[in-house]
C-alpha cells in the first residue's frame, strides 16, 4: 500500500478539472498502449453482434477503440499516483505483417509493450506468432473464435472477450435449467455459422441437451428454395418435436425473422431472441449502469461486447501496474496470471485469467433486445475450483499448449 | 425556487428550531426508508411497523442524513440531481438543494451548514452551502466516487472512488486533497472508530475491509470474511460502528450475511443471516436495535443488538436503499 502526498496530486487534479488530458510535463512517464485494427471488410466475423446488424448504420464507423478510450480515461486515475500517464495509439493494417510493422514501430519509437488487437481471428493468430519472442503482450478484444483459445493459442495473447464455447455453454446451461431440452438448430451457410453450431453441439453434449435436428437455411427470396429460406418450412414439426429453436447466423439478417415465425410457439435463442453476450447496454446490476452511462455520454452510442472487452483489457493492465507498482512487462504478466486477483469487471464478483489459455473468466449475460434475462454460470453447475470454469475450455480439456 | 428558498431559510432559522426541539425531545420513533425504484421515502412506525406515510421524493432517492437535531432529513434524489429536504415534523419535502449531477452519498457537518456529496458520473465531490443552496467547491476525485465520510471533528472528508480503488482525504476548510490512499477493489462505505484514529472502509469486489490510520493516512490492516454456506460472493458494502464502539457491523451483500467484527482484534466473531443484497444499516438511539436494509428482497431485517439475533423482517418499498431512525 502506498500513499501519494498532496502537492503533485493536486496539480494533476487541477489539470483534470480544467478538462486537460492530464499530462503533467516532466513529471509523468507515458505508458503507451497500442491499438491494432485489422481489416474487417472481407471477414465473416463483421465485428458486431448479429442481433445488432439491423442497426448497422449506427454501428459501422465504431470500433471497440471507444471501449479502449474509456479504459484509458479510467486508467489515468490509477496511474497518477505513480506518475504514469496512459496513452492510446491507434494503428491500422490490412494483414498480420502490416500490423506487426505497426507494432514494431510503436514498440521502437514509444516503448509500447501492450497492444489491443481488434482483428479477425486468422490475422490475430498470425500476429501473435509473428510477435513471439518480442517483449510484448497482446489482448484479443474482438474475436470469439474458439481456435484462438485452442490450437492457435499463444502465450503472448490474452483474451478478454469470451469465446464461442463459453457463450454456448452459458446458453445451454440456461436451456437445461429451464428444461427446454429438445432444440431445433437452424444453421446458416457461413463458416462462422458452422463454428457456432459446432460450439453449440459441444455444449449440448456436455450438459445433456438434445439437438433434434439441424436444418440449413439460405438468405435468399428465391421461391424455388422455400424449403430453406422460409422459417415456416424450416421449423415444421409436430407438437412434441422441439422446445426451443437455436439460430446460428453470424450475418444476422435471417435470424431477425425467426421469432414469431416458427410453426410451434417456441422461444428463439442464439443469434437472435435470447442471445449470450459478454456485455449488454441494458444490464442494470453490479455497477453496469455507471459504465454504460459513462460510455454513452462520451460516444453517443451503446457499449457492446467488444467495447467492454477493450475497456476491461486496459483496466487489467492499469491495475496490474498499480498493484505491482511497476510498468514492467514481467510484473504485468505475473499479475495477470495471478490466480488470486479479483478484477472488477462490473458483472458481479472479481475475475482472473485462466493460466492454461489466457482467457478471462467471466459470467455471460443472456440478453433479449432490451433486457438481461439471466446470467451464467447457473448456480446448479458446480465446479471444484471456480464455477466460472464450467463455461468454455476447462483445464483438463484444453487443447492449448504454449511453447 | 428563490422564493421557495427564502421561505425555507426562514423556516430553518426561526420556526423549525422551536418546533423541532419539541420533536427531537421526544422523537417520533419513525423509521425513514428510501426506496430507489418507487421514488418514495416510506415512514414506518418504530413499534408497530405500520406505514405512517409514503413521501413522494425526486427520482431515485438513495442516501439520507438527518441534521443534528433531527428536524430535517436530507435525501439524494440521484436521477433528478437534487437533495430533497424533508421536514420531519410535517413528513413533507419542503425544499431541495442542487448539488451537481447524480449525487449518490452525502455527509453533513455537525453545524448543519455544509453538505458534501459524491457526484458519481462527474467524478467530483461537491461542497454545498446549505443556507444559500450554493455549490461552494467541487473537488475532482477518482472514477465513480461513492462513500463520503466526515471525520469526527468535521475537519476532513474521506471520499471513496470505486473504479480508481482509492480513498481521497480532503481538508474541509482549505479543500485541499491531503492524500490519495490505495485500497482494495471498489471501495464503498466507511466509519471512523470512536477515538477517531482509524477509518474502516469496505471493498466490495476484493471482499475485505481496509483500515486506515487517520494520522499517517496509511493502510494498517484488513478484515477478511469467510462465512460458511453463503449463496454468493462476499461483497461487503454497508458498514457501521456499533453503539458501544467495540463491534463493527458489516453487510456482505450477495453473501446475505451481516458480519460482526471485534474492532480491537479486527476479527470476525459472528455472522448473521439477513436478506438479499444486504447493504445499508442503522441503529436506534438507545443502541438496542439494528436495522439492515436488504435491497434485493425489498425488506428490512431487525436485529436485536444484545442477543445478536435477527428478530423480524419487514417488507418495505422497491429497492430500499437507506434507513434512518428518528428517536
Amino acid at each position: 500500500m502506498f500513499r501519494v502526498q498532496t502537492f503533485f496530486f493536486r496539480a494533476l487534479l487541477l489539470l483534470a478539472a480544467a478538462g486537460s488530458p492530464a499530462v503533467a510535463a516532466g513529471e509523468s512517464t507515458p505508458f503507451v498502449i497500442g491499438y491494432l485494427e485489422g481489416d474487417w471488410t472481407a471477414s465473416e466475423e463483421w465485428n458486431r453482434h448479429p442481433a445488432d446488424m439491423g442497426r448497422l448504420p449506427d454501428y459501422l464507423p465504431h470500433r471497440p477503440f471507444a471501449g479502449a478510450e474509456i479504459g484509458v480515461d479510467d486508467a489515468q486515475y490509477l496511474g497518477r499516483g505513480m506518475g504514469i500517464t496512459y496513452v492510446l495509439e491507434y494503428r491500422m493494417g490490412k494483414t498480420a505483417g502490416e500490423l506487426l510493422a505497426a507494432l514494431k514501430g510503436l514498440n521502437g519509437e514509444q516503448g509500447a509493450k501492450v497492444f489491443l488487437v481488434d482483428a479477425p481471428q486468422a490475422v490475430t493468430a498470425e500476429l501473435a506468432k509473428l510477435a513471439a519472442g518480442m517483449d510484448v503482450l497482446l489482448f484479443n478484444v474482438s474475436s470469439f473464435a474458439d481456435s484462438l483459445r485452442a490450437g492457435d493459442c499463444a502465450g503472448n495473447l490474452f483474451h478478454t472477450l469470451p469465446n464461442n464455447a463459453m457463450l454456448m455453454d452459458a446458453l445451454v446451461q440456461f436451456l437445461v435449467v429451464k428444461k427446454w431440452l429438445r432444440v431445433l438448430v437452424l444453421e446458416g451457410p457461413l463458416e462462422e455459422d458452422k463454428k457456432m453450431v459446432a460450439a453449440f453441439r459441444r455444449a449440448a453434449k456436455r450438459f445433456g441437451l438434445k439437438i433434434v435436428d439441424v436444418r440449413s437455411f439460405l438468405l435468399t427470396q428465391d421461391p424455388r428454395a422455400r424449403e430453406s429460406n422460409r422459417v415456416e418450412q424450416l421449423t415444421s414439426g409436430d407438437a412434441d418435436s422441439y422446445d426451443a429453436v437455436f439460430v446460428a447466423d453470424a450475418h444476422g439478417e435471417f435470424s431477425y425473422r425467426v421469432p414469431y415465425s416458427t410453426v410451434l410457439p417456441r422461444p428463439v435463442v442464439g443469434a437472435h431472441g435470447l442471445t449470450p453476450r459478454a456485455w449488454h447496454w441494458s444490464f442494470l446490476r453490479h455497477g453496469a449502469p455507471q459504465v454504460n452511462s459513462r460510455f454513452e455520454r462520451k460516444f453517443g452510442r451503446r457499449m457492446d461486447d467488444r467495447d467492454w472487452a477493450a475497456w476491461i483489457a486496459v483496466k487489467s493492465v492499469s491495475e496490474a501496474v498499480l498493484r505491482r507498482k511497476s510498468p514492467e512487462l514481467a510484473a504485468i504478466r505475473e499479475h495477470l496470471l495471478d490466480q488470486d486477483i479479483k478484477l472488477d469487471a462490473f458483472k458481479g464478483g472479481g475475475y482472473s485469467y485462466r493460466p492454461w489459455d489466457n482467457q478471462l473468466r467471466q459470467p455471460i449475460l443472456m440478453a433479449t433486445d432490451n433486457w438481461v434475462a439471466a446470467m451464467a454460470p447457473h448456480k446448479a453447475y458446480l465446479h471444484p475450483e471456480s464455477k466460472l470454469d464450467t463455461l468454455g475450455y476447462d483445464k483438463p480439456e484444453t487443447q492449448c499448449a504454449f511453447n | 425556487m428563490k422564493r421557495y428558498l427564502s421561505f425555507f431559510v426562514l423556516v430553518t432559522a426561526l420556526a423549525a428550531p422551536a418546533t423541532l426541539q419539541e420533536a427531537s425531545a421526544k422523537g417520533t420513533g419513525y423509521l425513514f426508508i428510501s426506496n430507489e425504484k418507487d421514488h418514495t421515502v416510506t415512514v414506518l412506525d418504530g413499534k408497530t411497523f405500520e406505514v405512517v406515510k409514503n413521501i413522494q421524493t425526486g427520482r431515485r432517492p438513495r442516501d439520507m442524513k438527518f441534521n443534528a437535531d433531527k428536524s430535517l432529513l436530507y435525501i439524494t434524489a440521484s436521477a433528478d440531481s437534487r437533495i430533497d429536504i424533508i421536514d420531519v415534523s410535517k413528513l413533507e419535502v419542503i425544499d431541495y438543494l442542487l448539488p451537481g449531477d447524480d449525487p449518490e452519498l452525502i455527509a453533513l457537518t455537525g453545524d448543519g451548514k455544509l453538505l458534501i456529496t459524491s457526484n458519481e458520473d462527474d467524478n467530483l465531490a461537491s461542497f454545498v452551502d446549505i443556507a444559500n443552496n450554493k455549490i461552494v467547491a467541487q473537488i475532482p476525485t477518482g472514477v465513480e466516487p461513492e462513500g463520503v465520510t466526515l471525520s469526527l471533528d468535521d475537519k476532513r472528508v474521506y471520499v471513496t472512488a470505486e473504479v480508481s480503488q482509492m480513498i481521497h482525504v480532503v481538508d474541509v476548510e482549505s479543500r485541499e486533497v491531503l492524500a490519495d490512499i490505495l485500497v482494495g477493489s471498489r471501495p464503498r462505505r466507511a466509519f471512523f472508530t470512536r477515538d477517531g484514529k482509524e477509518y474502516w472502509v469496505t471493498n466490495e469486489i476484493s471482499g475485505f475491509v481496509s483500515i486506515i490510520d487517520t494520522e499517517t493516512l496509511e493502510v494498517i490492516g484488513e478484515v477478511h470474511f469467510d462465512p460458511k454456506g453463503a449463496p454468493g460472493d462476499v461483497t461487503p458494502v454497508g458498514i457501521a460502528l456499533g453503539p458501544d464502539g467495540k463491534t463493527a457491523y458489516v453487510t456482505l451483500g450477495h453473501a446475505n450475511r451481516l458480519a460482526l467484527v471485534d474492532v480491537a482484534t479486527r476479527k470476525v466473531r459472528k455472522y448473521l443471516l439477513v436478506g438479499t443484497r444486504a447493504w445499508n444499516l442503522d441503529f436506534t438511539g438507545d443502541g438496542k436495535t439494528l436495522y439492515v436494509v436488504n435491497s434485493g428482497s425489498d425488506d428490512v431485517s431487525i436485529v436485536d443488538v444484545e442477543s445478536e439475533k435477527v428478530k423480524k423482517t419487514i417488507p418495505v418499498g422497491r429497492y430500499p436503499h437507506t434507513i434512518k431512525i428518528d428517536d
